[in-house]
């Protein structure tokens, strides 16, 4: 069955096998296409072993592999099946990715491999192929190529130095999503410290339930033991329960009272307004009257109007920009309805009651985006309410503001 | 671009709880007294007024006429 395989294929599959050295090595034993390359013999094949030989009826004797010195002839007329451009291709493209590999130093091989494919794209095309291994022999870091290449997989979501967080609900998602501030994080560890001990109480309850239905099966055991005191057994099976919710309160006071002391000043406040069926943001720290403030609304950017890789139902057109690492206060309060600001990764979920005003400190630990949504019924639309919050660095956070606050007075005023 | 200084209404420990709508109430309050207190445009009362602005919410009515006056008199 493999007897008509091209010699393409066979490679392929190895460089898919193999890392990035191996694939440097194969290259130097096995070049691209030989006008009198002899097949390989199955057992010969380093890392594929279960693949039988190209044309089982040329017989060869199979030298030494670091002996093979071929060059690309054109069409192979002993195996018309070979084609030596995709040959070619195919050794262009590993080619790319090692040098990649060389010059992406502190990056993961998962990473170079990534990078290479979006730079090269799976591409046909022999001289755009050329050109970016000439760019990146040539010019190396500096390059375009290499340039293009980081801002590929950057763009396709590969962070270079470390995983994927997770800072909007995604689908079937069963664990908390990763926290952005101090309050989210004591939140999680309070959650596996209780855990532990569910799973424990878990385990025992449920093997003395089993143990009890199995062993008092009326038919197996038709007279259930009469026992009816026993002291000790008593004394610890009050003593233990009461202890554990000891275990469990005492971290679970400890966070509670933790987030509801206030002891650094804010730097900033944003006012979170809640409407029928959109959000209103203020930045009122830097108006000098009682002219309006830095104010925006924030609608959800409908369904027919998502970009590709945006997420349905929690984007929105003009996000809450806060800096990093600073002490907010964030004031929820409605203009009509009970509404609710929430934000998973920032452990946030404060009601916003009509008339009242209610407070929440936080301080968001990492740049990024999180999401969130409306929480408490508003009517029809509450599902379309998200809430976007984007955490920049402090020294940018002036100018973002105030591009925002250029157009927004202008409009306003 | 110059940096823009981050600062706001400071912490109250009179107003510890979640709820601030006293806190916002009484920001504008003290504000009001001032100004009756030392006059229309005066520099100190121009801090109460930031710490109103950064509380209240723009659409809460605190502009009405006659509001500031009863507010003073509280």
């Amino acid at each position: 069955m493999f007897n008509n395989v091209r010699r393409i294929s066979l490679f392929d599959e190895k460089s898919l096998n193999s890392t990035s050295s191996d694939t440097a090595s194969m290259w130097n034993d096995f070049p691209s296409v030989p006008s009198d390359l002899p097949p390989l013999p199955a057992d010969s094949v380093p890392s594929v072993p279960s693949l039988p030989s190209i044309a089982s009826d040329v017989e060869v004797e199979q030298p030494a592999p670091s002996n093979y010195n071929y060059e690309t002839h054109g069409i192979d007329e002993d195996h018309p099946g070979l084609n030596p451009d995709s040959e070619r291709i195919v050794e262009l493209q590993s080619d790319i990715h090692d040098k990649l590999g060389e010059l992406m130093t502190n990056k993961s091989d998962q990473d170079v491999l990534s990078a290479a494919e979006a730079l090269h794209g799976e591409s046909n095309n022999i001289p755009f192929l050329e050109h970016l291994l000439d760019d990146l022999n040539k010019n190396g870091i500096e390059g375009e190529a290499y340039k293009d290449a980081l801002d590929l997989s950057n763009r396709l979501g590969i962070l270079p130095d470390k995983a994927a967080l997770c800072d909007a609900a995604e689908p079937w998602q069963l664990g908390f999503q990763d926290a952005a501030s101090p309050m989210m994080q004591g939140i999680i560890d309070l959650h596996h410290d209780i855990f532990f001990f569910l799973i424990l109480i878990l385990v025992f309850v449920s093997r003395i339930l089993v143990r009890a239905l199995w062993h008092f099966h009326y038919q197996k055991n038709p007279i259930p033991q009469r026992i009816v005191h026993g002291t000790t057994i008593e004394i610890l099976r009050t003593i233990f329960p009461s202890i554990i919710p000891m275990f469990i309160a005492i971290p679970s006071f400890a966070l509670l009272y933790s987030m509801d002391e206030v002891v650094v000043d804010p730097a900033i406040t944003i006012k979170a307004i809640g409407h029928q069926w959109y959000r209103t943001y203020e930045y009122s720290d830097y108006n000098s009257s009682d002219e309006q403030s830095l104010t925006f609304d924030s609608y959800t950017i409908p369904e027919d109007d998502l970009e590709l890789g945006q997420s349905r139902l929690l984007e929105v057109d003009n996000r809450v920009v806060v800096p990093a690492k600073t002490h907010l206060r964030i004031i929820v309060t409605p203009a009509d309805v009970p509404h609710s600001w929430a934000v998973p990764s920032l452990g946030v979920k404060c009601d916003a009651v009509p008339g009242r005003l209610n407070q929440i400190s936080i301080s968001v630990q990492r740049e990024g985006v999180y999401y969130g949504q409306c929480s408490e019924i508003c009517g029809t639309n509450h599902a379309f309410t998200p809430i976007v919050v984007e955490a920049v660095p402090s020294k940018d956070y002036g100018s973002r503001v105030s591009n925002q606050l250029i157009p927004q007075t202008t409009g306003e005023a | 671009m110059a940096e823009i200084e981050l600062k706001t209404a400071p912490a109250d420990f009179r107003f510890p709880t979640t709820n601030q709508t006293r806190h916002c109430f009484t920001r504008y309050v003290e504000f009001h007294r001032c100004l009756a207190a030392k006059g229309d445009g005066s520099a100190e009362c121009e801090r109460f007024a930031k710490y109103y602005r950064s509380l209240c919410p723009g659409e809460w009515p605190l502009h009405e006429p006659g509001l500031c006056i009863h507010a003073s008199e509280v």
